[in-house]
């Protein structure tokens, strides 16, 4: 019999994974390669499809494919070293590089300091000079790749820092710049969160990449080269202790109720699905409510795509994306940008906040219009060379303060409950950065830890 | 005009670039460098599409022609309402008048820079046919090449000088966009891009390190063949004097010996 209970950890032999996303593939994966024994691994997913927040679809106007979820990756080897750039490597994805540096505010597009001086005065400029050198004195290179480790607990919003920002014009300008990324409003998140959105558009800071082909490659890739049963279309509605230890995990299918046992689970869940879950009453259930209220946080994004006959911007529009003052502050992807010879016009909107949880609303048309009309006169769209468009609401799937405004150490943050339950463990990029190198960092913690108990 | 043995197409007013447009800029290299700028007027930043997609077309049109195609087509550089036409001799700028010193400034020193590692590239095409001859001599040195001393002294001099030259262009080449961006510096970003002058300076270094590293090996075998013959010449030096000692010793033997 075994027993992870209390002071007397066994090793564990089966692990279930609940959520099929990036963090519960990520974790199979990376057990797969850390455990000195084979372990057995279920992988429960709620949904038909693996990938979670990586979803890469195609139209059904022609066969153009999209970035409907993460549009990006974020790669660290400016300043440090970055594991998932390793491990795409390592999958031998090719990858694409992704930059911009326009902003579109009215009906003018600044790309530098000259277009902000001259559309937005030079007082401006001066204002936003002093605020981007304040900010770099506040999160140095060094500090910006550690800080979803250890997120500074200043207990002050980030918009206390735009308050900086004495002409209007120029906190207009950051606000749009950061907003789509923050996915929720200033006031909401922390000064190091705030910062590392604004550092983030210095390539001396992080660079960005999507895989060549969709970035659902590296969902494939994974999932072709875990060991482990996959259950689709099987959603976990309750984990409980069981007398010896093990816990027990209930899921519903069409076929109907399942009750499973295993030595170890980790939740790899959005927090909104992770609340939904039911850990009965006691120790576990106070612990996963503290956990979930700690974190709830929510940031929402909501993404619409169009389909164009032609890329009409080409020219007017420069690098792979800008960002747009509309909504609060959007991000316009050229998303034919990711193709080599692209035959037709793909434009995605990127909306954050609470523009876009208030337009999720919106019946699908009625978003896609608001949104192509929202463009500014110089890319404004003819109507007729629209094909197709496509609507995915992502509300409430991001956190807008990951780690909580006083975070944890890292233990603390996966094992909610260490005295009763020290085999229940929680993956999620709300742990660290809200970003797939956070959710790769939250499982590779958790599945060197299960590694660690297998072996022992 | 001909320069590098190439002749340029039309002067500047026959190809529609008006001659008042053109400045001829020194470059540190000596290398000549002419260099117009064209405003574009007010409808560059207009909502107008259409007419400022003809204005290009056309400013790009006239560019080509008087850009020349210096061995590559000339490279077009689109940036945020601002057209560059880059040529190594030739480079047309066209933008609002309010940016058309900005964008002068990043091409006269991305031209600088690329002039520099242009001649270092030059002066390396020169040197590296004769690095097969030269190479037996960096393993055994001979008779036969000590008049050659000088020459390859002159080369290893030229080696050393050429990578200097390249340590010294390292740092522009490298040195990152300023943040926030300004116009300059994103022209001069994409010039470095387009051109790949940092993956050509990369090849010139492996050049000229593998110039020194050929010249040096040569130097250290000239040196050592000319002290071994330096100590050569002493033994037999030593060898006659103790020689003649003892011839000397002998006589005196005898000498002694008969009286």
């Amino acid at each position: 019999m075994i027993s992870l209970a209390g002071n007397d950890p066994r090793p564990p032999s089966t692990v279930a994974i609940v959520g099929g996303g990036p963090g519960g593939l990520l974790t199979a994966h990376l057990l797969a390669r850390a455990t000195p024994r084979p372990l057995r691994v279920t992988i429960f997913e709620a949904s038909g499809r693996l990938g979670g927040k990586i979803l890469t679809p195609s139209f059904t106007a022609a066969p153009v494919r999209y970035e409907a979820g993460a549009a990006e990756f974020y790669d660290y080897t400016p300043v440090g070293e970055d594991p998932l750039r390793e491990l795409v490597e390592a999958l031998g994805l090719p990858t694409t590089p992704l930059s911009g540096s326009s902003v579109i505010v009215g009906r003018d597009t600044l790309s530098n300091l000259d277009d902000i001086a001259a559309r937005l005065g030079l007082a401006a400029r001066r204002d936003l000079e002093a605020f981007d050198l304040d900010a770099r004195s506040r999160m140095t290179r060094g500090e910006f790749y550690a800080a979803d480790e250890a997120p500074a607990a200043t207990g002050r919003s980030f918009a206390a820092v735009l308050d900086r920002l004495a002409a209007p014009a120029a906190r207009r300008y950051v606000e749009t710049l950061i907003h789509s990324d923050l996915a929720t409003e200033p006031d909401r998140t922390s000064v190091s969160y705030g910062l590392q959105n604004y550092l983030m558009n210095d390539p001396a800071y992080l660079r960005l990449y999507c895989i060549a082909g969709g970035n659902d490659q590296l969902v494939s890739a994974l999932e072709a080269r875990i060991d482990a049963d996959v259950h689709r279309s099987r959603r976990v509605t309750d984990v409980a202790r069981m007398p010896d230890g093990r816990l027990r995990v209930t899921s519903v299918a069409g076929d109907g109720r399942h009750s499973d046992a295993f030595d170890a689970v980790v939740l790899a869940l959005p927090l909104r699905q992770l609340a939904a879950v039911s850990f009965g009453a006691g120790r576990l259930a106070d612990a996963m409510r503290v956990h979930c209220h700690e974190h709830d946080h929510p940031a929402h994004y909501l993404r619409v795509t169009a389909l164009f006959d032609r890329p009409f911007w080409r020219g007017r529009l420069d690098g792979s994306f800008a960002m747009h003052d509309a909504f609060g502050g959007v991000c316009l992807y050229d998303e034919s940008a990711r193709e080599p010879e692209p035959r037709h016009g793909v434009l995605g909107w990127l909306l954050g906040g609470d523009a876009a949880e208030r337009m999720a609303a919106l019946d699908d048309d009625d978003l896609a219009a608001t949104v192509i009309g929202s463009l500014p006169p110089s890319l404004a769209a003819d109507p007729a060379t629209l094909l197709e468009a496509r609507v995915h609401r992502w509300t409430g799937a991001v956190s807008g303060l990951p780690g909580g405004w006083r975070p944890r150490s890292l233990d603390r943050r996966h094992q909610p409950e260490p005295v009763d339950h020290p085999n229940l463990f929680v993956v999620g990029d709300y742990l660290f950065d809200s970003t797939l190198n956070g959710v790769l960092d939250s499982a590779t913690h958790v599945a060197h830890w299960l590694a660690t108990l297998a072996a022992a | 005009m001909i320069i590098d043995g190439r002749e340029l197409p039309e002067p500047a007013g026959t190809a529609g670039i008006p001659a008042d447009a053109v400045e001829h800029v020194p470059l540190p290299t000596g290398r000549p460098f002419e260099l117009a700028a064209v405003a574009l007027g007010p409808t560059a930043a207009d909502d107008d599409t259409a007419a400022v997609d003809a204005a290009l077309a056309d400013v790009v049109a006239r560019a080509r022609a008087w850009v020349g195609d210096d061995g590559r087509p000339p490279l077009v550089v689109p940036l945020f309402g601002t057209l560059t036409v880059w040529g190594p001799h030739r480079t047309l700028v066209a933008g609002p008048a309010d940016r058309l010193p900005q964008l002068k400034a990043a091409v006269v020193e991305f031209a600088a820079l690329d002039g520099e590692l242009h001649d270092i590239e030059r002066h390396l095409a020169t040197l590296l046919p004769l690095v097969d001859a030269d190479a037996p001599l960096a393993f055994e040195f001979a008779d036969a090449a000590l008049s050659r001393r000088g020459e390859l002294a002159g080369r290893f001099r030229d080696a050393v000088s050429l990578r200097r030259r390249l340590a010294v262009l390292a740092p522009a080449l490298h040195v990152p966009a300023p943040q926030p961006p300004t116009l300059a510096g994103q022209l001069g970003e994409r010039l470095r891009e387009r051109t790949r002058i940092v993956d050509r300076a990369g090849f010139a270094t492996e050049q000229a390190d593998l110039l020194e590293r050929v010249y040096t090996a040569c130097g250290e075998r000239a040196s050592d063949f000319a002290i071994a013959r330096r100590q050569a010449a002493l033994e037999w030096t030593i060898v006659v004097l103790l020689a003649a000692e003892v011839v000397l010793m002998l006589v005196g033997a005898l000498t002694t010996g008969t009286t």
